[in-house]
């Protein structure tokens, strides 16, 4: 059988996607989580049910990946994804065995998580997969959803603007490139935990405190978060005992489809790296600088600028013609030198998650996980729904040093914090 | 909701501790809906895997710092490093990356001529080089006829035992080159594995055309 969607058993991988599988290793590959609480336990037959239904409404997660001679592509995988009860720890390495989906759904106790290699798609794809999913398991529970809104329903023909690789598409040599160079990030560093360890912290805290402390600093919720999460890394480092002082930069995702107008399910985000100097910052000074950078670089010429540098770099007929290992290692030192070395912490939004109004009484709240980064301990996201924002850290040394400071910033800012996770 | 006094945060009801700094909190422990499982880091099988390369290095070590104590040069620790060595990479190695039979046939070969240039160093150092213009053809020709066998067998499969027989007289036609770059000849038995090599690749041009090319495509896309 093969895959209606592209006529044919295998595609290639997107812009973006190509990275991952070239710096994977043998302990380390890009997995992230999103995950929805229910108000009730889950059950696993209903939910096995549900994700039977949901697979075929998108084609690209039903893929495993293969090695070609110069690329890594995406082949059909017959089989049908089966649910698998929680015993790892969240994010664990994804087998990328060629044989295996690069998706898994899980569930424990009243959690549903959806856990995707990044190759397969990025946060905007995953949420859709998983509210598509929870949708089916809720209609199956006996929910009647009149108004489905902008979630992809399970009997609907997949689209093939949803599968095609945006970031070929929106190329414009004229614009220009981006410059790449970046000097070395502070990162807060730790006793490691044992292999394929990773703590999860959830911080929940009601959206209308964390909008009113936003709003009262004249900045987004975005821009707030990042503030509280630079401001918790100075403070940090101002206790160390190093001589040298770093930048504190923090990796910002950009949705590239509402710019430029895609609605592809697979990777197309971009992001931008927020810059603050080491020094004797306010918290208002913070959210100042930060708003100024945010506002005025997330511009779409520097969008377009961003593509066209991945674009240029794929398209380069030397690296195009590179046996597969090679490039693989070329990828792999640029992943170090311009990506995980010059930052600080990557942070994550999937924003506010809509839910038709039926279904609101069957989820509690939505959870966003990045999984361990390669050469970073730590990493942030948020995600909210119905009033509810959870802030999860993710962390591969024992100390939670940096969520410690961030939620200390937020309650010294009077938000009421609910902290749980998988630690102690 | 229980507050941590120390970072002032609330605690779920169901910890003991606080997650940011581990004060206690309570007493009661009431299980949770955000509640995860409880995970033992470590499985069984990995602790086997990984005490067994433990003991594999260490009698390495042993052996190479007491072969230089007494004779002062790598003598018959070489000996033991290979026999080490080789069962790592043929069989534990496919083990536990989850090697399906193609591959696990592929390393088993790749050990097999492995054995031989080692069998051939140790016997007279590469002056006679046997293993490479007699014992690697007749280990590739028989990897060429179960990899034919296997092609018929499976001739409705995904194309990965037509690869096979490709890399195979790719193979065979790079050992020639270097037949001429290093010897400044060529035996006739990496011609008659090239030659079987090729005839295979043409008569899955003939026989299987369609998905051959369609795999030749996907797996050599630019």
């Amino acid at each position: 059988m093969k895959n209606e969607l592209f006529d044919r058993e295998w595609f290639k991988l997107d812009n973006a996607a190509k990275i991952y599988p070239a710096a994977k290793s043998s302990r380390w590959n890009a997995v992230f989580r999103m995950s929805a609480v229910l108000n009730q336990e889950v059950d696993p037959d209903i939910l096995q049910l549900a994700l039977d239904d949901v697979i075929n409404r998108f084609p690209t997660f039903r893929v495993t990946l293969k090695r070609g001679f110069f690329w890594y592509y995406f082949q059909y995988l017959a089989k049908p994804p089966v649910v698998e009860e929680e015993a790892s720890y969240p994010c664990a390495m994804m087998p990328l065995t060629g044989r295996d989906h690069l998706f898994r759904v899980r569930y424990y106790s009243h959690r549903i998580s959806v856990e995707v290699f990044h190759s397969v798609t990025d946060g905007t794809g995953c949420i859709n997969f998983l509210k598509t999913l929870l949708l089916r398991y809720c209609e199956i529970c006996g929910a009647h959803v009149e108004d489905v809104g902008d979630i992809l329903h399970y009997e609907d023909n997949p689209a093939p603007e949803e599968a095609e690789d945006s970031f070929s598409r929106c190329i414009d040599k004229s614009k220009g490139v981006l410059p790449r160079k970046e000097p070395k990030a502070y990162q807060i560093k730790g006793q490691r935990e044992k292999r394929g360890v990773l703590d999860v912290t959830h911080g929940c805290m009601p959206f209308e405190q964390l909008h009113s402390a936003a709003k009262s600093r004249g900045c987004t919720v975005n821009t707030y978060l990042v503030a509280a999460l630079t401001y918790a890394m100075l403070r940090r480092q101002r206790y160390e005992h190093k001589t040298k002082k770093l930048p504190v930069r923090v990796q910002v995702p950009i949705n590239l489809r509402k710019i430029f107008g895609s609605s592809t399910l697979r990777n197309f985000a971009g992001y931008y790296n927020t810059t603050i100097e080491y020094g004797d910052w306010s918290f208002e000074d913070i959210v100042k600088e930060l708003d100024a950078q945010l506002k005025g670089n997330i511009t779409p010429e520097y969008c377009q600028k961003f593509i066209n540098s991945n674009v240029a770099l794929e398209k380069n007929p030397v690296i195009r013609i590179a046996p597969r290992f090679l490039k693989s290692a070329v990828m792999d030192m640029s992943f170090y030198l311009v990506g995980e070395s010059v930052m600080s912490c990557a942070f994550s939004n999937i924003g506010n998650v809509i839910m038709p109004k039926e279904l609101q009484g069957f989820i509690d709240r939505f959870e966003f996980v990045l999984g361990a980064q390669k050469y970073m301990d730590n990493a942030m996201t948020c995600a909210s729904f119905a009033g509810k924002t959870v802030v999860t850290f993710s962390r591969t040394i024992k100390d939670p040093i940096l969520e410690r400071e961030f939620f200390k910033v937020l309650t010294e800012h009077g938000i009421d914090v609910t902290v749980d996770g998988n630690g102690r | 909701m229980k507050r941590c006094r120390k970072c002032g945060v609330e605690v779920d009801e169901s910890l003991r501790n606080c997650p940011l700094c581990g004060a206690h909190v309570n007493d009661e422990a009431v299980r949770s809906k955000t509640e995860y499982p409880q995970i033992n880091p470590k499985s069984k099988k990995r602790m086997f895997w990984e005490i067994s390369l433990f003991i594999s290095l260490f009698a390495v070590a042993v052996s190479v710092i007491l072969d230089l104590i007494v004779n002062k040069t790598l003598s018959w620790s070489i000996h033991v490093i290979f026999g080490v060595a080789l069962p790592w990479i043929c069989f534990a190695r496919p083990l536990l990356l989850r090697f399906n039979v193609r591959k696990r046939l592929s390393w088993g070969f790749f050990g097999a001529i492995a054995l031989l240039f080692y069998l051939n160093g140790w016997i007279n150092v590469f002056t006679e080089p046997w293993a490479f213009w007699l014992g690697a053809p007749v280990a590739v020709l028989v990897w060429q006829s179960v990899s034919e066998v296997l092609c018929f067998v499976h001739r409705e499969g995904r194309g990965d035992y037509e690869m096979s027989l490709t890399k195979l007289a790719v193979l065979s036609l790079a050992c020639i080159g270097i037949s001429f770059l290093w010897l400044k000849q060529c035996t006739w038995g990496w011609y008659v594995c090239a030659a079987r090599g090729v005839i295979d690749v043409v008569a899955l041009c003939i026989f299987a055309r369609e998905k051959y090319f369609a795999e030749l495509k996907k797996r050599l896309h630019v």
